[in-house]
Parts: C-alpha cells; sequence; structure tokens
C-alpha cells in the first residue's frame, strides 16, 4: 500500500469512527409528581331507578310512578264446558232373531245434534254459539257386548281444527270388551249452533257401529247384544268463546299472586309521605258486570306482616263494562278500562311492608242487565280481567337499605402503571342524592371472580336537603387507595369492575327527589410518575 | 389530562448543545512558508460543541448518557434556571478533499467533501421547564405559562463540491471560495409552543389548559445518519483577504439552502383552551381511545395534535455568517483576532471568540481562546495546531476547557480536531 492509499484508509477510518458517534435521541428518565383527574362518572337518578318507575315534573322533581298488576280473573272459573258431551246406549233385546251381518256392513250410522248439558253442570244461562279450545282432550269409551267385532266411528262434525280438520276418529272394539281412547281436543274451533245454525250449546255428530271388516265371514246380531258409547271431555281449556254468558255470580280467591315493587331491585324498606293512588280495572270480556273486592291483603313472606286494603270502595259494586270486539287483527278487544280512586286507602301502609304477594277475594256478577249483547259475549284466553293498581309518589320517600349492583366492562391493558413509583388512587364522591351509601367496590377477572377489592364497606355521605327539602350542595367524600403493586397488577388484569351500593334515605327521613341530582364519581391520581423515554 | 401529559412530555424529548467552531480553522490562517506547489490535501474533521445558560454539565451530560435524573439533580437544576432556558448543540464531522489546478498551481482548486451536520436550539420558559421535570402537583393551586418555547433540531449530510481562487499580490492575498452542496437530510424535528398555560386544582379535581403548539417532523422515526428523508441544494461562499504578516479576515456565509423533506412526515397544530376533569368511563369501548398505550414520543405526539397532515415540505437551512479578522505581530510570530458567528434563525444567534496564536518556528501553534456567546456566559479554553513537514497538520482545541470538566458549570462543552495530509 502506497503512501496515498494508507492517508485515504486513515482518513476513512476517522470518518467511520466520527459518524459512528452519531447516537440515538437521548433516553432519560426522571421521576414527577402528578396530581390530576383520571376517570369520571356521573350517576342520575335514572341509572339507580328504572325510568320506567319515575317520572320527571317540569319543575325536575322525580315522581314514583307504579303501575302494577295486582292479579287477574281465572277465565276457567267464568266460562266452563260440561265434562260430558253425551251417553249414547243401544240394545238389541226387541230383536226377533238374529241377523246376520257381513264384515264391513253398518249396523247403525246417525248424524244428529245434541246439545252440551250446562244445566247439569250448574251453569246457569250459558248459551254458546263458538268456542276454541285451547286444550284438553275427549276421552272415547266404547262397550261392545256383542260376538263380534266392530268398528266404532265417532266424530264432531261441527269440530274443525285447521279449517278442514273435522275431529273423526274410529276404534276397534273386540267382541265382548270396552275400549277407553283419549284424543287431543286442543285448537278445534267448535260450532255450538248446531246443523241448522240457530240454535245454542249444540254439536253435531257423527256415529257409527259397523262391522269389523277382518272379520271371517258371516256373524250374527242377537236380541242379548248391546253397545254403549261415552264421550266426555277432560281438562278442557277454552281460548275463546262467544254466546251468551248467562246472569252468574263468579267468586275468586282468596288466591295468592306475587307481587314486586321494584322490578330488579333490591331493597329493605320503602315507605311514602303520601300517595295519589288509583285501581285500574281492565275488562277484556264481552261481559258487563259488578266486580266487588272483597279483601285485598298486602303481605310480606318473609316478616309475616300483613296489611289488609282499607277504604270507602272496598265491598262496594264496581260496575264494569264490557269490552268490544274490533275486528282488527293487531287489536281484536278494545278493552273497558276504569279507574278508581282509592287515594284515601290505606295504600301507603300496604307498600310500607314491602309486600311481595297480594292475596285477593273478589265477587264478580256477570251480565247484569241480561243478553243485552244479543249473544255475544265473549272472551279470549289471553285477555281476562286485570286489576292494576297505579300509584303517583310525588311527595318524599324513605328508602332504606336500597340495593344496586353494577358490573362494568374494564379494559385496563392500555393503562401504563408500570411507570408509578408510589401513589394514591384518591376516589372522589360528590354526592347530590339525598341519600348515603354503603359502597363495596371489586376488581374482577375474566370469569367475573373478585382479583382484588378496592373498596369494602365504604360510607358515602348523603346530601342535606335544605328548608325547601331540595339538596343544593352535593356531600363530598374522598377515599385514598394507595396504589400498591398488586393493585397496578390488578387494574392491568382486571376485565370488569363490579360494585355494589345500599342506599339509605339520609336520617332516616322522607326525602323528595329531583331528576337533575347526581353522584359524581370521580378518580384522581396523585402519584409520582417515572417518565422513561 | 393526557393532552396535557403529552405537551409536557413531548417538550422533554429536547436536548441541549451548540457549537461554534466551522470547517475553517481560525486561529492562524496564513502560513508564512505556506506553498503553492501542492497536489492535493486530504482533511477530516469533527467538531462539536453543547451550551447553555441554565443547563449544568451534570444534568446535561446526565440527559444524554441516557441516565436518571434523580431529585437532588433536577432541584439543583431548577435552582440555577433563569426566566427561560437557551441551550444547543452543534456538530459537524466531515471530509475533504482539494485538487491543485495542474495550470495555475496554488491559486486555483478544485473542492470535494462529504459532510454530516446536526444543530439543535432549544427556547424553554422556566415554567414550562419545571413542569417537565417536577410534574404539575408541586404547582397545584398556581397558574404555569409557557408564552414561547421552541425545540428546533436538524441533521443532514452534505456532498460538496465547489472551487478556490486564490488572486491578488504577495503583499494583498484574497481568496474566495464557493461550494454547492447537495443536502441528504435525515431528520427535521420542530415544536413551538405559545401562550400556553396550565392550572392545577388544588385537590387536582381538574386542569385548566390553554394549549396552542404546532410542530413539523420531518418524520415519525428517528432516522439513521444514513437514510434519506429529505434532498436540498445550498452554497456556502467565503472570502478572505490576508496581508502577510500585518492582518487577515474573512467573511463566510454558510448553508445558503434547502431541503424538501418528503419522508413519512407529520404536521401538526392545537390551540385550544379545555377544562379536563377525567376521562369519561365508556363501558362500550376499550380504554386504548382515550388513554395512550404508552408515553413514547410517538404515541403522546398522536394524543396531543389530532387530524395531523403529512405532506412534503421545505425547510431553510441553519444558515450562518461568519468573519474572522486578527492582526500578526512580531513578525508573525503572534497572531490575536476575534471570530463571530451569527445564526439569523436561531434562538442562541451569535457568539464571539477572542483568541491570541504564538507561532513557533511554524510548526507549533499554540491558542488561547475566550469566547462569549447569546448564552451569556464566558468560556476559555485553548487549541494547538502542528506542523509536521509541512505534510501532516493537526489542529485540536476547546473553547470550554472552563467549564466542560466541572460538572456543576452551565453546560459549555465541545472541542475540534481536524487532520489534513497535504502531497
Amino acid at each position: 500500500m502506497n503512501q496515498n492509499a494508507k492517508v485515504v484508509c486513515f482518513l476513512f477510518l476517522i470518518i467511520v469512527t466520527f459518524f459512528g458517534c452519531q447516537k440515538e435521541r437521548p433516553h432519560p428518565s426522571w421521576n414527577v409528581d402528578l396530581l390530576a383527574p383520571l376517570l369520571i362518572d356521573t350517576v342520575t337518578i335514572f341509572d339507580i331507578i328504572s325510568d320506567t318507575l319515575i317520572e320527571e315534573n317540569p319543575d325536575n322533581s322525580i315522581t314514583f310512578v307504579f303501575d302494577k298488576k295486582l292479579y287477574e280473573v281465572n277465565v276457567d272459573s267464568l266460562v266452563m264446558l260440561p265434562d260430558t258431551l253425551f251417553s249414547w246406549s243401544f240394545s238389541l233385546q226387541y230383536l226377533p232373531n238374529p241377523i246376520p251381518l257381513e264384515p264391513g256392513d253398518t249396523i247403525i250410522e246417525e248424524i244428529f245434534d245434541w246439545p252440551l248439558d250446562f244445566e247439569s253442570f250448574h251453569i246457569e244461562g250459558m248459551e254458546l254459539e263458538n268456542a276454541v279450545i285451547r286444550s284438553g282432550e275427549i276421552i272415547f269409551e266404547v262397550l261392545d257386548q256383542s260376538e263380534s267385532d266392530l268398528l266404532c266411528v265417532f266424530g264432531i262434525n261441527s269440530a274443525v281444527r285447521y279449517e278442514a280438520d273435522t275431529f273423526m276418529i274410529a276404534e276397534k272394539v273386540p267382541a265382548g270388551q270396552n275400549i277407553d281412547e283419549t284424543y287431543d281436543f286442543s285448537e278445534y274451533r267448535l260450532d255450538l249452533r248446531g246443523s241448522e245454525g240457530i240454535e245454542y250449546n249444540m254439536l253435531n255428530y257423527y256415529l257409527a257401529l259397523i262391522v269389523h271388516p277382518d272379520e271371517q265371514g258371516t256373524i250374527y246380531l242377537n236380541p242379548a247384544d248391546s253397545f254403549a258409547i261415552n264421550i266426555y271431555f277432560e281438562n278442557i281449556v277454552i281460548d275463546y268463546a262467544k254466546g251468551y254468558f248467562g246472569q252468574n255470580s263468579f267468586n275468586f280467591g282468596p288466591e295468592l299472586y306475587d307481587f314486586s315493587l321494584f322490578d330488579d331491585l333490591e331493597i329493605s324498606g320503602f315507605s311514602m309521605k303520601d300517595a295519589t293512588v288509583f285501581l285500574r280495572i281492565e275488562n277484556n270480556y264481552g261481559v258487563e258486570g259488578l266486580f266487588k273486592i272483597m279483601e285485598l291483603l298486602a303481605i310480606n313472606s318473609n316478616t309475616n306482616e300483613t296489611v289488609p286494603l282499607q277504604g270507602e270502595m272496598v265491598d262496594s259494586n264496581l260496575f264494569i263494562d264490557r269490552a268490544v270486539q274490533t275486528g282488527n287483527g293487531f287489536q281484536i278487544i278494545e278493552p273497558f278500562i276504569q279507574t278508581y280512586d282509592f287515594s284515601n286507602s290505606n295504600f301507603t301502609e300496604m307498600i310500607e311492608i314491602m309486600p311481595d304477594k297480594f292475596s285477593y277475594t273478589i265477587q264478580i256478577q256477570s251480565n247484569i242487565f241480561g243478553d243485552s249483547t244479543n249473544h255475544d259475549n265473549f272472551f279470549y284466553y289471553d285477555e281476562p280481567i286485570r286489576v292494576f293498581m297505579e300509584a303517583e309518589v310525588t311527595q318524599g320517600v324513605k328508602i332504606e337499605g336500597m340495593f344496586i349492583e353494577k358490573r362494568e366492562t374494564w379494559n385496563g391493558e392500555g393503562v401504563k402503571l408500570d411507570n408509578i413509583t408510589e401513589g394514591h388512587l384518591i376516589l372522589i364522591f360528590k354526592n347530590g342524592f339525598p341519600f348515603s351509601f354503603d359502597m363495596n367496590l371489586f376488581l374482577e377477572n375474566e370469569t367475573m371472580e373478585t382479583i382484588d377489592t378496592l373498596l369494602y364497606d365504604a360510607f358515602i355521605t348523603g346530601a342535606q336537603p335544605d328548608a325547601d327539602q331540595k339538596v343544593e350542595e352535593p356531600a363530598e367524600t374522598r377515599i385514598s387507595i394507595v396504589l400498591t403493586d398488586n393493585l397496578k397488577k390488578s387494574i392491568k388484569e382486571a376485565k370488569y369492575g363490579y360494585y355494589e351500593l345500599l342506599f339509605n334515605s339520609i336520617d332516616d327521613e322522607y326525602v323528595k327527589i329531583y331528576s337533575d341530582y347526581i353522584m359524581e364519581l370521580k378518580i384522581n391520581g396523585d402519584f409520582q410518575f417515572i417518565i422513561e423515554q | 389530562m393526557f393532552r396535557i401529559f403529552s405537551i409536557l412530555i413531548l417538550i422533554l424529548l429536547i436536548k441541549f448543545s451548540f457549537s461554534q467552531i466551522g470547517f475553517y480553522y481560525p486561529y492562524f490562517p496564513y502560513e508564512p512558508d505556506e506553498s503553492t506547489e501542492w497536489k492535493w490535501q486530504v482533511s477530516a474533521f469533527a467538531n462539536e460543541a453543547s451550551n447553555s445558560n441554565a443547563f449544568t454539565n451534570e444534568f446535561f451530560n446526565t440527559a444524554n448518557k441516557s441516565k436518571f435524573l434523580n431529585k437532588e439533580l433536577i432541584n439543583t437544576q431548577i435552582e440555577n434556571m433563569n426566566d427561560f432556558v437557551l441551550a444547543g448543540q452543534i456538530r459537524n464531522i466531515g471530509v475533504g478533499a482539494k485538487i491543485n489546478s495542474k495550470k495555475n498551481k496554488g491559486n486555483k482548486y478544485l473542492y470535494l467533501g462529504i459532510e454530516h451536520r446536526r444543530y439543535l436550539d432549544i427556547y424553554l420558559d422556566d415554567d414550562l421547564i419545571e413542569l417537565l421535570l417536577l410534574g404539575n402537583k408541586p404547582f397545584a393551586g398556581e397558574t404555569l405559562k409557557a408564552t414561547d418555547s421552541k425545540y428546533y433540531s436538524i441533521y443532514f449530510n452534505q456532498l460538496k463540491g465547489g472551487m478556490g481562487y486564490r488572486f491578488g499580490t504577495s503583499e494583498a492575498i484574497r481568496h474566495l471560495t464557493w461550494n454547492l452542496a447537495l443536502n441528504i437530510g435525515q431528520n427535521y424535528d420542530y415544536i413551538e409552543v405559545q401562550n400556553s398555560t396550565l392550572y392545577t386544582d388544588p385537590d387536582g379535581d381538574f386542569l385548566d389548559v390553554t394549549a396552542s403548539a404546532n410542530t413539523k417532523l420531518s418524520d415519525t422515526v428517528w432516522a439513521e445518519v444514513y437514510q434519506m428523508n429529505g434532498l436540498g441544494l445550498s452554497a456556502d461562499v467565503e472570502y478572505s483577504y490576508t496581508k502577510p504578516g500585518d492582518f487577515h479576515f474573512d467573511l463566510n456565509l454558510k448553508n445558503l439552502g434547502f431541503i424538501f423533506w418528503n419522508g413519512d412526515t407529520f404536521i401538526g397544530e392545537i390551540d385550544t383552551s379545555f377544562v379536563f376533569d377525567g376521562v369519561g368511563v365508556d363501558t362500550t369501548s376499550s380504554q386504548s381511545d382515550n388513554l395512550p398505550d404508552d408515553y413514547s414520543y410517538k404515541s403522546l405526539r398522536r394524543i396531543l395534535f389530532k387530524d395531523p397532515e403529512s405532506s412534503s415540505f421545505t425547510t431553510g437551512l441553519p444558515v450562518s455568517l461568519r468573519f474572522s479578522a486578527g492582526k500578526y505581530f512580531a513578525s508573525n510570530q503572534f497572531y490575536a483576532g476575534l471570530n463571530g458567528t451569527y445564526y439569523p434563525f436561531f434562538n442562541a444567534k451569535f457568539m464571539f471568540e477572542f483568541f491570541a496564536t504564538w507561532n513557533y518556528k511554524n510548526k507549533l501553534y499554540l491558542t488561547p481562546v475566550v469566547l462569549y456567546s447569546s448564552y451569556a456566559k464566558v468560556n476559555y479554553g485553548l487549541c494547538l495546531g502542528v506542523n509536521i513537514h509541512k505534510k501532516v497538520r493537526i489542529h485540536v482545541g476547546s473553547g470550554y476547557l472552563n467549564s466542560m470538566f466541572n460538572k456543576n458549570e452551565l453546560l459549555g462543552k465541545g472541542g475540534f480536531v481536524r487532520l489534513t495530509f497535504i502531497n
């Protein structure tokens, strides 16, 4: 290598060395003290209580609105079919000589109308034109006192299912034996107007007794032979009926009916200063009548407390008019709805025991005006008489031990907590509700198992209403949580945040609630953060 | 909160240094026995200078070496601070060759070279620095203001070609040189924060923020020295007048040009006021929309500057105007003078250098220097030049000998080295 080349190589070496000194952007690190809000959430009354239970008034005050079904009238009690369709027997005792018959020969074949015998079953004045069977069976009994096998064919011509499926059965009856068969009778539409279409309670039947085609050769009917056929209804539930249901008096109850004042809400005590209470009766039957509440008992089955409804309308006849069939496929019935003011009752006392059941005893007198509808009484099984309680609580309420729980999804994977060397999370509750809270707050994994407890039995002060019974200044509660390594790990791994809140009215007083009451939950960070670049 | 935090940390990416020594060796520009009978000269050089009016050497070194800045160091640093912090760094590395004219030896030559240049220029409000270094908690209940803060960083390579002319008489020698450079840009970072404030509620319940900032980045990643994110052209011009044995004067205009940046650029602007009181809990989406995945430069920039553009842009180079003047004494045994450099687009705009060189038999040159600059501090040092058989020249020196070895001194460090072979 000559001198010049050495010089060039030397210089090149220097350049490479120098260029190698080009550094990346420096990455120093240091601690800073940060104090800043991190997360904020706001809870309104609508987050706590379902908006189906409360309404907002123009002055932002909240009215608790309860519209609860107290009970339904059992349709099976109002209209029933007699158990027995008919019993028919046929004797050959007056036959002078045995009659020879070939296999397949008909002994007897009849098409006839036969009425349902309501009166024998103590159902007075019932004149049905149409009915649809919701469920139930027909029991078919045949007795064959002859020496040959018979084929017994039975049909109800006026019972049609699926437009064209007439009820028709055929059974082999062995000689000297009886059979007992059961057939599904659900969904059959009954035309009870008879073959002429002008009758009531009348069904049209078909009956045939045939020498069984499988018999071998000629058989003989003797004077000693006889046959009997009995047809019964069993477990019949009527889906729809039309006609005249007669003037009857029905007593219902005492029956228990489950009741829940706050759906999806656990609450130990709820009382109200005052309430406007209405009883709403919704009559979906095409029958007018008198409705009498004999007894309505609120029951708390946990405490065994009971409070009977007391008021001037208890044990009084309440007239309810009939519903009307509209012919509209979407709303086939236009119910009769009548509201009765029960504000002077002891309703608030009934609610204060937090009833979970109601026991009712009522009496209904149907068709008090006779057949005023010209055989247009009707009912649908799914649309009974319903009794509702409507209550509006505009004044103060007292809530005791109301429990709500909520689970929020949480994704902490993106939260960079590793850089926090030490510090606290500060939970700040700015509570604008006149309720105090006991709070538990947990972090959970993907299987909703608790992996860390942030708060347990933490008390959050309630706001104090002013002289106008309205909260102007929220009460503030601050709770500091040390941000340990375990907690940092839990925050990153958690998939859910789960909290439980137990509400109590402040100072155990009646408090009025406004829609602009909020509780602000904020999490501030107060920590030393290591900055790394 | 994280937007605030983004601002804080983004600004923290600033680093600090400054230099003033150029390619031109100024301490003894005329050599009495200089020959024009050379074929070529090859010179490699490197110089770097870092300066600040507020940061100490220890603070700078710790940060620059990517170490942990402890509380004591930070507190000491903050105690030393003025109303604003000025910091910068200039680094030049290169190799060049001069090829003599065969017909007009010594009076005309061709120059070819390759150089790498880096400039960093920072101006920060003290409130902003304190916020960056201490966090917001110590200032809860106060309003911190960043009225005007800037961070400028550029580095690029230059392929240079030019001509040099020597003319005049033996009593008055003039030189005129010019270079044209093809600039290959690696990285350009510019962030400016104006009239921004931060108020932290005493309990940390909210942050009241006014943020006004803009940024231009040539690329969203820190480019390596061999990468190319932009191209441009520039020119250098230098004129000198020397009256041998009497005085010397030269004027130098450098980096008059531009770079057109066309990498993965990032242009963003924020001008907003808001009160931050926490990220709303949204159970339907991942928290990642609100919380940064990390606190990297890239992540924070994305949060801070919404809807950035990524279009090409052109920037001017950090042009400098430099003059040098000196007087020879005692038959060229001494040379004393003044060098000055002016950076019109920098916050640290000027640097003056007073020097006096002792020439020992044209073989050894010893030069004490005193520096004063926009950083409002005096530095001094020593430079050494050696001629070996008129074939090799070695120039080394530093103007920061008083400060660079004292960790508690304000940042002032740097030096130069140049090796030249003459054939």
